[in-house]
């Protein structure tokens, strides 16, 4: 069977396993968000953070639960680190110094997973496992809460309430996350995924010398990585290492896991706004740019020309021969489309529309289909900026989903789509006119521009996967990487549920004759064109100085 | 992700001139342990335990200031 067939093959049973799964998770998790019911475990939580899960919450009360959830995790997670050298079970590394702690903490409680740190190298199970792997559930979990608050805005009439944040906190955790992970652990572990709490071993090389190993709680962790759109990976090979995804059909089951929720959450939608319908286009937007992607994705990496890639039958330089370069391709697509950001392969080693096609895909905003909530919660964004575009072609005021598009919402609307360009273009920006990042970079010209543009989308979109030239952990990379994180996670979530409590406060208005249909595939189209449009007016300067240039010179 | 280089981190691959077994097994005893991050020397300065309190109180400051900066920020939307 020749690669390209097999990258193919590869794809066809991706996405014949997401559409089996698509209905049932989808109608699960709506009715999860819409339950009155709190389990047992569910009440002993919230009586234990002192919560009320039945207390209706409008936006700002919603947003102060998410803001002091998250302070509390930074900061903790902060003290563990620093802590590391005296805690039990930390394998004797030290603290963790001060910098490339609070740019790891911010990382994973903000769901981005950037690592400036190699994890065999400096964290033990503790750090790992009581900080690191809390967090991919919890941030996870206030991804999809932020997302259906957002559903709630356009579902609910006359009422500014969007729902409790710590019932949605907790519903997300224990009903969804948990248990889907501890099956996908199963999984990994049955097929050779290590799970267990061993030392540090001493491994013999092929090549003379020695190197160091330590086991850990890895393959549930890498569930967990996976399903949450994490990306942080137990070691600093990530999802090459074969620790944490030891054989193709791992990596094939990885890639449904990163993709499984954030296309499923579109039923979700549908079912919780009324009508599947809407869902379905939201879904087909999504999964037109994600299998456009690949495609272009595995063109560039088979078609490149020159000799040694027609003798190796593609780009293979960077990828795993283990699962080859269509898997490798559909494995970055759905990385940096999602904003997960754990790798299989060098992104640094694509070819250079390669790169770029993951840069792109994260500078999106990671909407198609994005992070666990992230990813709707964006696209539901770019949906207005849509109808409110139409709304301008035929001079009729926008309504989406039965709600006026009015000032307010499209300055909110705008405001959202404009804070992260601005993250990364700012930091890029002082970044290069500086003497001293320069040296971080393995590269010079084009590609190393690149370095530098990625990790800031990287780290702005709260992606986390690295282009793997950049030496980013130096006290600028890890402070400014750090502060893009932060300011890229929560300032958009402002607008979103901003946006939901406006729309939640309106009376719906009546679909009429003239009224724009945003379930059929006009309007699909006219989405994916708004979303091209804009980031393509938004990044094009940047992408031609950097990906653009190297992959067309 | 992590990324490709991490000069500060404590531990290095051994010489490659050494040849050794391929597994030594499990350090269940304790005897091998990543080397300390920094000379001893250096550890127990007291002007460097003091630079390490200084940074662990900006880096709590930078927190504390990125988070209030979201919250006036959404202060500032509601009067959009």
């Amino acid at each position: 069977m020749g690669p390209v067939l097999a990258g193919v093959l590869q794809l066809l049973a991706l996405t014949a396993a997401l559409a089996l799964a698509y209905k049932p998770l989808g109608t699960y998790m709506a009715k999860v968000y819409s339950s009155d019911k709190h389990l047992r475990v569910e009440k002993w939580i919230y009586k234990g953070i002192g919560a009320d899960p039945d207390t209706g919450m409008r936006w700002p009360a919603y947003l102060r639960g998410i803001l002091a959830f998250s302070v509390v995790g930074v900061l903790f997670l902060y003290a563990l680190q620093r802590l590391q050298g005296v805690l039990p079970g930390s394998l004797g590394f030290a603290a963790v110094d001060p910098d490339q702690a609070f740019n790891t903490a911010v990382s994973f409680v903000t769901n981005t997973n950037w690592q400036s740190y190699s994890g065999e190298q400096a964290m033990g199970h503790v750090v790992q496992t009581a900080g690191l792997a809390v967090q991919n559930f919890v941030s996870a979990a206030v991804g999809i809460a932020v997302a259906v608050a957002l559903v709630r805005g356009f579902a609910r009439s006359r009422t500014g309430e969007l729902g409790n944040f710590w019932a949605d906190l907790v519903r997300g955790v224990v009903r969804v996350l948990v248990p889907l992970a501890a099956v996908a652990a199963v999984v990994l572990v049955a097929c050779g995924a290590i799970q267990n709490f061993s030392g540090i071993h001493e491994v013999g090389q092929f090549m003379g010398g020695t190197q160091q190993w330590n086991g850990g709680a890895v393959a549930s962790q890498e569930a967990i990585k996976e399903l949450g759109t994490n990306g942080g990976g137990y070691f600093n090979a990530n999802s090459s290492h074969p620790f944490e995804n030891p054989t193709p059909f791992t990596n094939l089951f990885e890639i449904f896991l990163i993709l499984l929720i954030p296309f499923s959450i579109t039923r979700t939608f549908g079912l919780m706004v009324g009508s599947v319908k809407q869902g379905y286009a939201i879904l087909a937007t999504m999964a037109t740019i994600w299998l456009g992607f690949v495609a272009l994705m595995m063109w560039t990496e088979f078609a490149h020309h020159g000799p040694a890639f027609q003798a190796a039958g593609g780009a293979y330089e960077g990828k795993e021969v283990r699962f080859g370069v269509g898997a490798s391709s559909i494995f970055a697509v759905s990385t940096t489309l999602t904003s997960t950001g754990a790798v299989d392969s060098f992104h640094s080693s694509f070819t250079g529309l390669g790169g770029g096609i993951t840069l792109l895909g994260m500078m999106l905003g990671e909407i198609a289909p994005g992070g666990v909530g992230s990813g709707l919660y964006g696209m539901l964004i770019m949906a207005i900026i849509a109808v409110f575009i139409a709304g301008l072609m035929v001079g009729r005021t926008p309504e989406y989903l039965g709600k006026k598009i009015g000032s307010r919402e499209i300055k909110l609307a705008a405001c959202y789509i404009l804070i992260t360009p601005a993250l990364v273009l700012v930091f890029t920006a002082f970044t290069m006119a500086l003497p001293t990042p320069a040296n971080s970079m393995t590269n010079s010209g084009a590609h190393g521009f690149s370095e530098i543009l990625y990790a800031y989308t990287s780290g702005a979109n709260n992606n986390g996967s690295a282009f793997a030239g950049l030496n980013a952990d130096t006290q600028w990379f890890n402070t400014t990487i750090g502060l893009a994180m932060l300011l890229g996670r929560f300032l958009p979530m402002v607008f979103v549920l901003a946006l939901a409590g406006s729309l939640a406060e309106q009376k719906p208005v009546p679909a009429t004759a003239g009224t724009l249909r945003t379930d059929k595939p006009l309007y699909t189209g006219l989405l994916v064109g708004t979303i091209i449009i804009i980031t393509g007016l938004t990044y094009f300067p940047a992408l031609a100085l950097g990906p653009l240039a190297e992959g067309l010179a | 992700m992590a990324s490709l280089l991490t000069p500060r981190t404590g531990r290095r691959q051994g010489s490659v001139k050494a040849v050794g077994p391929a597994v030594r097994g499990a350090s269940t005893t304790g005897l091998i342990r990543p080397r300390m991050r920094f000379p001893l020397i250096v550890r127990i300065n007291r002007s460097s335990l003091q630079e390490f309190a200084m940074a662990d109180v900006a880096f709590v400051l930078v927190t504390i200031a990125g988070f209030v900066l979201v919250a006036l920020a959404a202060k500032g939307v509601t009067k959009l």
